[in-house]
């Protein structure tokens, strides 16, 4: 198993080498920095200039490998608008969206797991009918559209939860359940057929002949099995994670990453940018490993190699 | 060992199932005993309804399936009337099940060891630790050459014989006073099909445990049982002793599937062959419903459906050549 870590850790590099690549490709060929950078009025030898400072005058690979070379190093340059070092600023970030990311995780398996197993145990019931049919809502219905939905209701109607900002637990539940809502339907509808699939099982069956009683079916045999697939799905939802929260951190003003990265997007602020992609693609990276990891935990049949 | 009250009387049983495409009715009027401590085969091609009849002991035809006549006498208690609960009882103290795949029937992420125990556990109501060294006895009895790896290692780890000898550790230890074997060697090799035969054999009589031997080699017929009971459709169309089987077949089926058995002294010869196939349950033809693919059949046969004629007390048959 620790050789196991060690091998894919070391498959990391050059994944990131091409992230890295690919996000420093599109921002340099998304246009030049340097006339934006400028007043208006600001002559062709200033251009030169300011060009030559930032070493924008020499040809692509030789700035990509500089580039690369202070990445290596720690050093994503500078944001323009915060005058800071960008990695600094998105690190600084970086604890909001995680604290978003686990709370609204929690939401979404808190509510499609129970929900889930119901619906299979009560297959084509009138209770399956409605939790499947509300999953395909929930799935449906756009980030945006709910939290402001909820906003409108909680915090305008209602005056019970704050309308957008951090600081209390109060502050997370309406971020927590936007975002978790749509990965909470893939979740539950996965959940539903794994947990139909293994109770059709032999061993399920066994389990029922040799007199074992119908919580532990369930809970353990059934729910242990179809567990599997369920937890490489979620660790993989973290992508949707991450693409809700930049839209889901906006709307309640949530000063995380996804509102970095966008304000950054607007300002042209480069630096922010691919500091920020390169952490998310961390992110999404470790994620799928966890998964791998616990995929083995869960199933001995599994040997990672 | 023998006794007269019989230890199982299935009484006109009949299971159908309720598809989508109409009422499939997949065993029929099946009537039959086990003595205690008996081993009796059920003999019959795939989709004849052995495995529905097992299934319908034990309590577990499941949704669409119901049991929609008769009665399981079990001791002489009448098992179709259970709850879930008492049935839980019988399945755990008096009734246990081998089936014919070990390793789908043993849960993938679950050791070997956790199997035993937590079946011997909500059986015997024991400690943890009492458990496992039942486990370890049951593992041996067995004859499972190296148990503590064996009860360390997971289903998939094992070969399909250590993992039947396993599934009838599980299936015995809770002393049963019947098990069904439902095709448990059918899966394995020959040679380990003859171990696996041989512990089930000494385990039960060492038990007193009757045995419902489900297959559709009458290889293994001729190893194992007292009795044999043929079946055909839906329905049982011969029952007799294993001798007079094997002897004088009364039924035509019965017959066409002895034939079609290889024998040692005939290698060179061609194999017969019931013609023909086994009709689907939902699809069953009028009459005998062995007609169509009889070589005896005769106009009666299309259109009477026969009784079970007893021939003798221990050999009777479902033919109309046997009408007096």
């Amino acid at each position: 198993m620790s050789s196991y870590i060690r091998r894919r850790l070391i498959q990391l590099l050059p994944v990131m080498f091409i992230i890295i690549f690919i996000v420093y490709s599109l921002v340099y060929f998304a246009g030049d920095p340097v006339l934006l950078m400028l007043p208006e009025n600001a002559t062709q030898e200033d251009i030169a200039q300011m060009r030559a400072a930032l070493n924008l005058d020499q040809p692509f690979y030789i700035q990509f490998f500089t580039y690369m070379s202070n990445v290596i190093q720690g050093d994503f340059g500078d944001s323009f608008s915060y005058n800071q070092p960008a990695l600094d600023i998105v690190l600084e970030r970086l604890p909001a969206t995680i604290e978003l990311g686990i709370a609204s995780m929690i939401v979404a398996v808190g509510m499609a797991v129970p929900l889930g197993i119901w619906s299979a145990l009560k297959r084509n019931s009138l209770t399956d009918v409605f939790i499947t049919g509300g999953t395909v809502i929930g799935q449906a219905m756009p980030n945006f559209w709910l939290g402001i939905m909820l906003i409108l209701v909680f915090s305008v109607n209602l005056s019970i939860l704050p309308v957008s900002g951090t600081g209390t637990y109060a502050h997370l539940i309406l971020p927590a359940i936007t975002l978790g809502t749509g990965i909470s339907a893939q979740i539950a509808r996965l959940t539903r057929s794994s947990m139909l699939e293994t109770l059709n099982q032999d061993y399920i069956r066994t389990a029922k002949s040799n007199g074992i009683n119908r919580f532990s079916i369930i809970y353990l045999h059934a729910f242990r099995n179809s567990l599997i697939p369920v937890v490489t799905i979620t660790a993989m939802q973290t992508n949707a994670l991450i693409g809700g929260a930049l839209v889901t951190e906006m709307i309640f003003a949530w000063p995380g990453l996804g509102q970095l990265l966008i304000q950054a997007i607007h300002a042209r602020d480069m630096a922010i940018v691919q500091a920020s992609v390169f952490i998310i693609a961390i992110i999404v990276i470790l994620m799928n490993f966890i998964a791998d990891i616990l995929y083995k935990l869960l199933d001995p049949r599994i040997h990672l190699k | 060992m023998e006794s007269n009250q019989p230890l199982l009387e299935v009484e006109h049983l009949s299971t159908h199932f309720f598809t989508e495409n109409g009422v499939v009715p997949s065993i029929n009027d099946i009537t039959f005993s086990i003595a205690p401590g008996e081993i009796v085969a059920l003999v019959g091609e795939s989709g004849s309804g052995k495995s529905v009849t097992s299934m319908s002991i034990m309590g577990l035809v499941e949704s669409p399936g119901k049991i929609v006549n008769g009665r399981i006498l079990f001791n002489n208690q009448d098992l179709t009337a259970l709850s879930y609960r008492k049935y839980q009882k019988i399945r755990r103290n008096d009734i246990s099940m081998v089936f014919q795949e070990p390793l789908t029937a043993l849960n993938p992420v679950f050791s070997i060891g956790f199997h035993l125990v937590e079946t011997i556990i909500v059986q015997q109501k024991v400690s943890k630790k009492k458990a496992k060294a039942i486990a370890f006895e049951w593992l041996e009895k067995v004859r499972i050459p190296n148990p503590k790896e064996v009860f360390a290692s997971y289903p998939h780890e094992l070969s399909g014989g250590m993992r039947q000898r396993v599934m009838i550790a599980m299936a015995l230890s809770s002393h049963p006073r019947l098990l069904i074997a439902d095709e448990p060697t059918t899966a394995l090799d020959v040679t380990i099909q003859k171990q696996i035969l041989d512990v089930m054999k000494t385990l039960s009589k060492e038990l007193d445990t009757a045995i419902l031997f489900i297959t559709h080699d009458l290889g293994v017929v001729a190893e194992m049982v007292d009795r044999v009971m043929v079946m055909y459709g839906g329905e049982i169309v011969e029952t007799s002793s294993v001798k007079q089987l094997f002897h004088t077949p009364k039924h035509p089926y019965s017959e066409g599937l002895l034939k079609s058995t290889p024998k040692i002294q005939q290698s060179d010869e061609k194999l017969d062959t019931i013609g023909g196939a086994v009709p689907s349950p939902a699809n069953l033809p009028t009459g005998c419903k062995f007609h169509p693919r009889c070589p005896k059949a005769f106009d009666r046969c299309t259109s009477e459906h026969p009784s079970l004629i007893n021939l003798n007390n221990e050999n009777q048959v479902r033919c109309l050549l046997y009408e007096s």
